[in-house]
This record gives C-alpha cells, sequence and structure tokens, in this order.
C-alpha cells in the first residue's frame, strides 16, 4: 500500500490505518489516535469542531512522512488522516500509523510525526461548552 | 488580489474571502494592512498570524504575484491532546 494522508469527514478506524501500514518486512505497527475528551481545564467539554485548509493539510502530511521515511529508513509505511467536522466525545480526531522492521523505530517515527502535525498542518479546533466556545491556540480574544 | 480567512478570523470578519488591491510587488505584510483597514478587528491577531500561498508558508516580507491568494491562519490547533 502507499503511504496515505487526508483530511476526511467520516469516522477513523484504527483497524483500517493498521491495515493500511501492514507489510510482510514490518516487525512493529505504531497507532497514535488522538481522542476528544470529555474536558478543558476542569470544564466540561460538550462536543469539538474541526477546520482544515485540506489540500494544504494533505501536503504538510505528506512532508511529514517524506521526513520520517528519510530519518528513520526502516519505516515501511505512513498512514496520516485528521478528521474535521464535528466531533463527540472519546471519537478520534487524527489517526497516525506507521510500520517498520523494528518497535523502536516504529515508536519513533509515529511521535515524530504527530508532534511535527500539531506543529505545521492548518487544523484548528474550537470547543463548544455548555456556555460558549472557543478557538484553540490563541489566547483571549 | 484574493485574501481567505480561516477559522478564528473567518468568524471574526464574517467572511471567507476579501479582494484587495496591491501595487505590483506588494508584499504579505502589506495585503496584512489592507486587510486591517477594512477589518480592525483582526489587528490584534497580528503577532500570532500565519501566512501561505498554495500550500507554503509564506514570509511577512515575500513579494506577492498577481493571482495568488493569500491564506491567513490563527496559530493551528489540529490533533487532540
Amino acid at each position: 500500500m502507499p503511504d496515505l494522508y487526508r483530511i476526511v469527514e467520516e469516522p477513523l478506524s484504527a483497524d483500517a490505518v493498521a491495515e493500511a501500514v501492514a507489510a510482510a518486512a514490518a516487525g512493529g505497527i505504531v497507532i497514535f489516535s488522538g481522542v476528544v475528551r470529555n474536558e478543558k481545564d476542569g470544564r466540561p467539554v460538550k462536543y469539538l469542531e474541526y477546520e482544515a485548509h485540506a489540500p494544504m493539510a494533505e501536503a504538510k502530511m505528506l512532508e511529514i512522512g517524506e521526513q520520517v521515511r528519510r530519518r528513520w529508513p526502516s519505516v515501511k509505511a505512513v498512514t496520516m488522516l485528521h478528521r474535521v467536522g464535528r466531533l463527540e466525545i472519546g471519537e478520534s480526531s487524527v489517526l497516525i500509523a506507521v510500520s517498520a522492521a523494528h518497535r523502536q523505530e516504529a515508536f519513533e517515527a509515529c511521535h515524530y510525526a504527530i508532534d511535527t502535525l500539531k506543529r505545521t498542518v492548518p487544523v484548528w479546533k474550537k470547543e463548544h461548552f455548555e456556555d460558549g466556545e472557543i478557538w484553540v491556540g490563541l489566547q483571549g480574544g | 488580489m484574493a485574501v481567505r480567512f480561516f477559522a478564528r478570523y473567518r468568524e471574526a470578519t464574517g467572511r471567507q474571502r476579501l479582494e484587495v488591491d496591491l501595487p505590483e510587488g506588494g508584499t504579505v505584510e502589506a495585503a496584512w494592512a489592507a486587510v486591517v483597514d477594512r477589518h480592525p478587528a483582526l489587528s490584534q491577531y497580528r503577532p500570532f498570524t500565519l501566512f501561505a500561498i498554495g500550500n507554503d508558508y509564506v514570509q511577512p516580507d515575500h513579494p506577492l504575484k498577481a493571482g495568488d491568494e493569500l491564506c491567513l491562519f490563527p496559530p493551528v490547533s489540529g490533533g487532540s491532546l
């Protein structure tokens, strides 16, 4: 399977991304799932909304995948999916799957991919509370 | 040229796009100034704003060409951690 980098509107499936990165020469698959949690600083969250600049987000995720492959040559396959739209508590907003010959490379590459995604991929999150809403990433306003 | 707003900026301006007139070779910074002229509420966000053209981030001193579409991004906040 070729590497896959997508912004999607449908629910994400960890099983599907595990299958997408499966490779005969891979001894380990690491999957990171970012999940919508039910509180922010003790304030109950009702649901989240994600928005993306989809073409640029997919291009930036592809860049991350290329960096991963340069840095960890034993990586066999990479998949990065970010969901947009309204997400409920417990749903997965981002899935990153990496397969590699050995577990250490798979863990390191997956860690690098999610940390870099959060810094560079144009996706925005809005938290909805009982008594208001706020775009994350900027204090005040 | 065209300017596109995302997330908080789209809500703050009440629009997704704005056409601004810039002289040839005008910079991203000049486009920002033209936008703030129309939407002063955005001025407070300047230190946090990311600029992009196509699929690439650009710096404030980047010169703009006719037909460029400049995207204004608040700080990104993907993932769910």
